[in-house]
C-alpha cells in the first residue's frame, strides 16, 4: 500500500553565526493511511524540527537543506503523482495545511486565543479551509465538539473557562475541522496528568478509527507510544536510530539507545529491578563527529561505529520486515546482553 | 565595542540611514562654525556681491546684504541642534519623572500628577509659546529652552505612566520586592530597562518637536535675531523677500536642512523598538539564506530551491528579457 506521507532523506538545519546546527539529518520516515507513527526522543533530539520542517512551518534561520517530503493524499493528487511539499509555493501550502495535514500544538494554553470564544476559533479554522455557509459551519463546530466529548454548550465558553484537558480536546477538534488526512500531534498530552492523558489518548484512537486519518505522534514518553502507536521511530541527535512496530520495539529493542530508554522506566509486572539511565548527554549538533551520534554514550561501541553511515537496515533475525536500525553492532548480529 | 557593532548590524536599514544622516548634521554642528569661510554676519560692502546665485566662491550664494549663505547654514545648525537636544533631554527627564512617579506611587500622587499632565495635554502649545516669548523681556536661548521643555513633556509622561502601570503589576516586580530590593532600585534596574525604547523614542520625538517649534518661533521673529540658527536664516530670508525675488539659494538650504534633520530623527526612531526588546530583535523580519532574503512569515526555505532560483529583483528584470521566453517553453514541456 502507498504511504500517505513519505519523508525521505530530510535534513533541516538552523543557520547561526557559528555554523549550521544540523537538527535533522537525512531522516527517512513514512506514514500510511490510518496508521499511528510515534516519534520519540529526548528534548532537543529534533523530533519537532522534523515534523515542522516537513510541513515547512519553521521560521528562518531554519532551512531545509535536503531531501523530499511527498504527500499522496487523494484530494490533492487526484490519483496522480504525489506532491513534494518542499517544492510548493505559499498558496499551494495554504491549500495543503489544515485541510490535508493538521497539527495539534504542544500547549493548548498558548495555542488558543484567550479573548475569543471557542466557537469563533473553531469557526475560523473551518471557514478558512472549507466553503460553507455560517449556519452549516456552526453545526459542524458543534459536531466537532461532540466528537471530542465536550458538551455543545461549551461553544460559548472562553478558553480560561475550560480545564486543561478540555482545552486540549478543543485543539484536537480544531485539528479535525477540515477532515485532514494526516494529523501531527506534538506532545498533545505532556502538560496533563495521567488520568486525563489516558482519556484523551483513548479519544484519539477512537477518532482515528472512525475518521481514518493517519497520526504522527511526537512525544518524549516512550511508554505512552508503546500503548498507542502502530510503529515507533526513535530519534537521537537529529537521526533516526531505530524504527519498528510497537511490539518489536517493546519486546526486542535493537539499538542500545532504545534499550536504554526502555530500561529507564519501571514495568508494572515482574520482579523489581534497578532502573538504569543512560549516562552522558547528547552531542553538539553544530559540529557532529562522523558515524553514530550515540557512540560516546554507548556501552557496546566499536571502533567501526565512527564510520557507519547511519542508514537504516533490517535488524538481523527480526521476524518482520519493518524493524530497522542504524546500529552496526546489532546488524552484525553480535550478542547483546 | 563589539556589542556596539553587533547592535549596528541588527538595526533595520531605515534606522541606519537615519543615524548616518543625523551623524552628518551633528558633525556639521560641531565643526561647522570652524570651517565656515566667512563670518555668518559679515556683510560684504560691495553691492555686486549681494544676491549672488551659487558660485565657486559662494557655494550657496549670498544674501541681499552680501552674506554667505553656506557660512550662515554651517553656523546655524549648531544653535538649532543644541537647543533641540537640550529641550529633548529636559522634557524627557521631566516626563520620566512625572510618568514613573505617578504610576509607581499611585493613589493621591497619581491623581494629582495625572491631572497636571492632562491639563498640559490640552494646552495649545504654539499659541502659548508665542504669547510667552512675545512678552518675555529677554529673547535669548535660555527662555526658549525652558518654555519649550515646559510644554513638551506631557505626551511622554502619559505614555510612560501607562507602561509603568502594566510593568509594575508583573510577577518579576513582585519577586524583586519580595526579595527586599529598595524602591529606587526596582524603578531604576527592574522597570527602566523595560522602558528604554519608550524613553528613547520619547526623547527623539521631543527633539523633533523642539526643532519644529524653535524654527517656527524664530521664523516669526520670536528669537534672538542677532544669533544664527536655521530659524533666523529663514526669518532674514523672509524679511528680505527672498521668495518674491526668486533667491531660492537663500531659503531652500535651511529649509531642506530642517526637513532632513526631521527625517533622520523619524527614521532613527524605528530602530528603538528593537533596542528595548531582545525578543523583537531576534524574531524581527528576515534572515539571509543562500543569498535570498527569507521573512519570518514565509514557509521554511528549502536550500535547493533557493540555490536554483534567482532573486526576486533579478527575476523581475529578467522577465523583460528575450531569454525569459525560453524559460517558459521549458516549463510547458507537455506541448513539445
Amino acid at each position: 500500500m502507498n504511504p500517505i506521507l513519505e519523508i525521505s532523506d530530510l535534513s533541516v538545519a538552523y543557520r547561526s553565526a557559528e555554523g549550521d546546527v544540523r537538527a535533522v539529518e537525512q531522516v527517512n520516515l513514512s506514514l500510511h493511511p490510518g496508521e499511528v507513527v510515534g516519534l520519540c526522543g529526548e528534548s532537543g533530539s529534533g523530533k519537532s524540527t522534523l515534523a515542522y520542517g516537513a510541513t515547512r512551518l519553521l521560521r528562518p534561520p531554519a532551512v531545509v537543506t535536503g531531501g523530499s517530503v511527498r504527500y499522496y493524499g487523494n484530494r490533492i493528487t487526484q490519483g496522480g503523482n504525489p506532491v513534494d511539499i518542499l517544492a510548493l509555493n505559499k498558496k499551494e501550502l495554504h491549500a495543503l495545511r489544515w485541510r490535508e495535514i493538521a497539527i495539534v500544538f504542544q500547549s493548548a494554553m498558548n495555542a488558543l486565543n484567550p479573548v475569543l470564544r471557542v466557537q469563533d476559533q473553531i469557526l475560523d479554522a473551518i471557514q478558512a479551509h472549507l466553503k460553507m455557509p455560517r449556519s452549516e459551519a456552526k453545526e459542524k463546530a458543534a459536531t466537532l465538539l461532540d466528537l471530542v466529548g465536550i458538551p455543545r454548550a461549551r461553544l460559548r465558553s472562553y478558553p480560561h473557562e475550560l480545564s486543561g484537558g478540555m482545552r486540549q480536546r478543543v485543539m484536537i477538534a480544531m485539528a479535525l475541522a477540515a477532515d485532514p488526512e494526516v494529523v501531527i500531534m506534538d506532545e498533545p498530552t505532556t502538560a496533563l496528568d495521567v488520568v486525563v492523558q489516558r482519556d484523551i489518548l483513548a479519544q484519539i484512537v477512537e477518532l482515528k478509527q472512525t475518521l481514518g486519518f493517519a497520526i504522527l505522534f511526537i512525544t518524549h514518553d516512550l511508554s505512552l507510544l508503546l500503548e498507542l502507536a502502530d510503529r515507533i521511530a526513535v530519534m537521537y541527535a537529529g537521526r533516526l536510530l531505530e524504527t519498528g512496530t510497537a511490539n518489536e520495539i517493546m519486546r526486542e529493542p535493537a539499538h542500545p539507545y532504545t534499550r536504554g530508554l526502555l530500561n529507564s522506566f519501571p514495568s508494572l509486572r515482574g520482579p523489581r529491578r534497578e532502573l538504569v539511565g543512560i549516562p552522558g548527554s547528547p552531542p553538539d549538533l553544530r559540529d557532529p563527529d562522523p558515524g553514530c551520534p550515540f557512540k560516546p554514550r554507548c556501552n557496546y561501541a566499536l571502533p567501526s561505529c565512527s564510520e557507519v553511515d547511519m542508514t537504516l537496515a533490517r535488524v538481523v533475525g527480526a521476524p518482520g520486515p519493518e524493524h530497522l536500525t542504524a546500529c552496526p553492532v546489532v546488524n552484525r548480529q553480535e550478542v547483546l546482553s | 565595542m563589539s556589542w556596539l557593532s553587533s547592535f549596528w548590524r541588527q538595526l533595520p536599514m531605515r534606522a541606519k540611514v537615519g543615524a548616518v544622516l543625523l551623524g552628518i548634521f551633528i558633525l556639521a554642528a560641531i565643526i561647522g562654525p570652524l570651517v565656515a569661510s566667512y563670518a555668518p554676519g559679515y556683510q560684504n560692502p560691495s553691492p555686486s556681491l549681494s544676491l549672488k546665485p551659487p558660485s565657486a566662491q559662494y557655494l550657496l550664494g549670498t544674501t541681499q546684504t552680501g552674506q554667505d549663505v553656506l557660512s550662515q547654514l554651517l553656523t546655524g545648525i549648531r544653535l538649532t541642534l543644541v537647543l533641540a537636544f537640550l529641550v529633548g533631554a529636559i522634557a524627557t527627564a521631566l516626563s520620566v519623572l512625572v510618568g514613573m512617579t505617578s504610576a509607581f506611587l499611585g493613589g493621591v500622587w497619581d491623581e494629582v500628577l495625572s491631572l497636571i499632565t492632562n491639563v498640559f495635554l490640552v494646552i495649545p502649545a504654539l499659541p502659548l509659546l508665542i504669547l510667552l516669548l512675545g512678552y518675555l523681556p529677554n529673547r535669548g536661548q535660555t527662555p526658549t529652552i525652558i518654555v519649550l521643555a515646559g510644554l513638551g513633556w506631557q505626551w511622554g509622561a502619559r505614555v510612560i505612566r501607562a507602561q509603568t502601570l502594566t510593568i509594575r503589576n508583573r510577577d518579576f516586580i513582585a519577586a524583586s520586592r519580595e526579595s527586599g530590593e529598595k524602591t529606587w532600585r526596582i524603578i531604576l534596574f527592574e522597570i527602566m530597562p523595560n522602558e528604554v525604547s519608550l524613553i528613547a523614542a520619547s526623547f527623539v520625538n521631543t527633539v523633533l518637536y523642539a526643532i519644529g517649534a524653535s524654527v517656527a518661533l524664530a521664523f516669526i521673529g520670536l528669537a534672538d535675531l542677532n544669533s544664527w540658527s536655521l530659524g533666523t536664516i529663514l526669518y532674514w530670508a523672509q524679511a528680505g523677500q527672498a521668495l518674491q525675488i526668486g533667491a531660492w539659494w537663500w531659503f531652500l538650504p535651511p529649509g531642506i536642512a530642517v526637513a532632513l534633520i526631521g527625517t533622520s530623527l523619524v527614521l532613527l526612531n524605528t530602530g528603538f523598538d528593537e533596542l528595548g526588546s531582545p525578543r523583537l530583535r531576534a524574531s524581527r523580519g528576515s534572515a539571509r539564506i543562500a543569498g535570498h532574503r527569507v521573512w519570518a512569515t514565509d514557509p521554511t526555505p528549502v536550500l535547493q530551491q533557493l540555490i536554483g532560483s534567482p532573486g526576486r529583483v533579478y527575476a523581475f528584470f529578467h522577465s523583460f528579457s528575450r531569454s525569459s521566453l525560453l524559460d517558459n517553453s521549458t516549463a510547458g514541456g507537455e506541448l513539445g
